[in-house]
């Protein structure tokens, strides 16, 4: 079942995978968890963003079994060829479904870091339309664009944060993330469930994997030292805040941000948190992009059209009027971020692509039985 | 019919003009009403004042110019009042008061009349935390007259008020608490906090200027007509106390963040040295002492120079001699300490942060203790060690 990239083939390198699966999940994931990690782990927040790092390798298992079995196949192709066009394109209606439910928040997340830091008196429908500009043209071009301009993108995002963050070290104190392992698993698990929902993004790799110009193993391995990237990030973060603010950080949206603004050079060069805005909103283009990628390709191949490209545009506009009308202000983003997202993210993340799987598997096993021989190995599988 | 790419051009462009439709964030700098410094006070009826000082640039001297360059007479900066029954009504009311708008993001002191101070700084916390120019390392004080008093003074040299506060903060010879320090405090297991104290006092009264004095009666600092030195104490983000000029060392040798940045200590043969402090550190613990009581533990580590000899002709080619007034200068603060130690019991408000380091490091005893904290104060030990060590004697080893 070939993706419906118009007759296109897409290639994409291993590292590529590893910055688009970092890009993929961290835009949103570093701006918006620090918060809601503190408030329920405290000082041991930084714990609990490292703890459901399986849970985002989960995914990626299931995905690169997908690929040992049907090499350059989507998520949706996957799901086609084993469970027939009707139900196999249903499975893709619903995995569309999903991503066109979370596509908006991600776009209000960053639309609300704009409005919140940079344009507090431009209209927010404003600024969502303006956020999606670039990410449909960049969807429309294909992944590769994505992948070059991760590329450049992270090192940059990485240099401006040490830039940003080393200045504030003055500021930190080792007393804050103290004491450790004093609260007990049940908050850690408590702060850990959103958490795990972003790291369950890794299922949109499913979208991705299938260009990858190497073997199933190797690009897990590209995909999980992304999602390992996240995580130290993440928790690297998260532990930096603490160490500035201690307790303070629970109380402090867009966390981040808040450590620009006390953080300066010698008096002189204050206001670094522009420079953060910029960054961060330009990774956070990938990360739209990336989504509205998936969401066309997938929705595509589910209602068995040869091309995306005429998907992005609608969806794109469905995009900014749900991320205007459907949340009434950010505190009611971050609210479903904390308390539905962890249910609603992962049932699909894990439901849809376990649900592929085993079809798959029990498609294998049934064929077995009825011909009495082993399936051959696929072509795209590794030596190792 | 249109070519595709064609159309798709014409739907980006179209998309485009929507930059055009006004920039709503627009904010050039002349429109800006620069803010250096603000002062809250207590109005009467329950409601606010508050003071700013706005930068009159028209005024400052020229960039090149040295300083002697422009209107000598003429004021750098103007102060606007206005009251309202919020903090947040009152700071309205100063913006309709001026053409364009207040920018808080060059704020560099907040002055806390006593009257606002005793009845609550919480709505200046939250004023400065949730806006979004301002800067979160913004110096806060406390006097304990009017804080709109404060920033009318000239002080010499035509520095502004707020100049003066700040630079004379920076130095480090009094207790800093930045507005986010000030809300994270409420949140610690201690809830208390310090706040600089800076008075006015007539031209010609008044203590003199000097360093703090380790180990004796230490003096305020003195610039113009404004006298710093001392602390109040904040409890539950309300004054409930002050700390005089020696207790706040003592409590800044403890705390670590800053520290005096000379002494004066007196030798043990009657001799007097200004004594400059290079490095101090603390580190702060909680452990299980031999007779099973929870104790805190402070070791402050510092590492000075003489700087001066005020009286006599002290020996300091010898190094005994030199020991001993290592000996001298640590026994110098463990008394500092200790009278700031005596106000934390008697007041029983953690401004040390004793729960804090207890939370931290003691976590099964600060269970037992946070119910009544702070009210069991008396029950936890605080010992003391200090590691003061004299590394230089200067370039000048002996004057007749």
């Amino acid at each position: 079942v070939p993706p419906p990239s118009g007759g296109e083939t897409w290639r994409v390198r291993p590292y590529q995978l590893a910055l688009l699966s970092f890009v993929l999940i961290a835009g949103t994931a570093v701006l918006s968890l620090p918060q809601p990690l503190v408030a329920y782990a405290g000082q041991e927040a930084w714990l609990a963003a490292l703890l459901p790092l399986p849970v985002g390798l989960l995914p990626l298992c299931l995905l690169c079994a997908l690929q040992r079995r049907r090499p350059g196949c989507t998520l949706a192709g996957h799901a086609r060829a084993a469970c027939g066009p009707l139900v196999g394109g249903a499975l893709g209606v619903v995995w569309a479904l999903f991503l066109a439910s979370a596509l908006p928040i991600v776009l209000r997340e960053f639309a609300d870091l704009v409005s919140g830091e940079v344009l507090p008196r431009t209209p927010q429908v404003v600024v969502l339309a303006l956020l999606i500009l670039v990410p449909t043209f960049m969807a429309r071009q294909s992944l590769e664009p994505n992948a070059h301009v991760a590329g450049v993108l992270i090192p940059l995002a990485a240099g401006t944060l040490l830039f940003i963050f080393l200045p504030s070290l003055g500021a930190a104190r080792l007393e804050r993330m103290f004491p450790i392992a004093a609260l007990g698993w049940g908050p850690l698990l408590q702060a850990a469930a959103p958490v795990a929902a972003f790291y369950g993004e890794t299922a949109l790799l499913g979208f991705v994997l299938p260009f990858c110009d190497c073997g199933p193993r190797r690009a897990f391995w590209a995909a999980a030292l992304g999602l390992g990237a996240v995580g130290a990030v993440l928790a690297g973060a998260t532990l930096w805040a603490l160490l500035v603010f201690g307790p303070l950080t629970a109380h402090l949206p867009n966390t981040l941000f808040q450590v620009t603004r006390v953080a300066g050079v010698a008096e002189f060069i204050t206001h670094l948190d522009a420079l953060l805005v910029g960054i961060w909103v330009a990774a956070g283009l990938v990360k739209v992009s990336l989504w509205l990628l998936c969401l066309s390709l997938d929705l595509a191949q589910a209602l068995g059209l040869a091309e995306y490209r005429p998907l992005t545009l609608p969806l794109a506009a469905f995009a900014v009027v749900a991320g205007q009308t459907w949340f009434a202000s950010s505190a009611a983003v971050t609210k479903w971020i904390e308390q539905v997202w962890p249910f609603w993210g992962l049932s699909f993340e894990i439901g849809v692509p376990g649900a592929v799987w085993l079809a798959t598997v029990l498609g294998e096993a049934l064929a077995r039985r009825g011909s009495g021989t082993a399936p051959p190995a696929g072509p795209g599988e590794d030596a190792a | 019919v249109t070519p595709r790419p064609a159309r798709l051009r014409w739907a980006a462009l179209l998309l485009g003009l929507l930059a055009l439709a006004g920039c709503w964030d627009r904010e050039e700098v002349n429109d800006l009403q620069v803010v250096s410094g603000v002062a809250f006070d207590a109005a009467p009826g329950g409601g606010t004042q508050v003071t700013v000082s706005i930068v009159l640039p028209q005024n400052l001297p020229a960039a090149g110019s040295g300083g002697g360059v422009g209107n000598q007479s003429a004021p750098t900066a103007a102060l606007l009042t206005a009251e309202g029954p919020t903090l947040g009504e009152a700071v309205e009311r100063l913006a309709q008061m001026v053409p364009g708008r207040l920018f808080w993001g060059q704020t560099r002191v907040v002055i806390v009349g006593e009257g606002l101070a005793r009845r609550g700084i919480e709505p200046v916390v939250d004023f400065f935390l949730r806006s979004r120019t301002t800067r979160l390392l913004t110096d806060m004080v406390v006097t304990p007259g009017s804080g709109a008093a404060l920033l009318a003074e000239a002080p010499p040299l035509r520095v502004p008020a707020t100049d003066v506060l700040f630079e004379h903060l920076r130095r480090g010879q009094d207790v800093r608490a930045f507005v986010y320090r000030v809300a994270e405090s409420k949140l610690t297991a201690s809830d208390a906090i310090l706040l600089p104290r800076v008075r006015v006092v007539p031209e010609a009264g008044g203590d003199a200027g000097g360093s703090g004095q380790t180990g004796g009666a230490s003096q305020a600092v003195r610039v113009g007509t404004f006298l710093f030195g001392g602390a109040g104490i904040f409890r539950h983000a309300r004054l409930v106390g002050w700390l005089d000029e020696r207790q706040e060392v003592g409590a800044m040798w403890v705390l670590g963040e800053w520290h005096p940045e000379q002494v004066v200590l007196q030798a043990p043969d009657g001799a007097r040295l200004g004594v400059r402090i290079q490095r101090a550190g603390v580190r702060r613990s909680a452990r299980r002492l031999p007779d099973g009581r929870v104790g805190v533990e402070f070791r402050v580590d510092v590492a000075a120079a003489v700087h001066e000899v005020d009286r006599g002709t002290p020996p300091l080619a010898d190094p005994g001699y030199v020991q001993a007034l290592s000996v001298a200068l640590a026994r110098g603060i463990r008394g500092d300490v200790a009278d700031a130690l005596g106000v934390l019991r008697r007041q029983d408000v953690d401004f040390l942060g004793i729960g804090r380091t207890l939370a931290a490091y003691q976590p099964a005893a600060w269970r037992r203790l946070r119910d009544r904290w702070p009210a069991d104060l008396d029950q936890v030990p605080v010992l003391v060690e200090v590691r003061a060590q004299l590394h230089g004697t200067g370039n000048l080893g002996w004057l007749p």
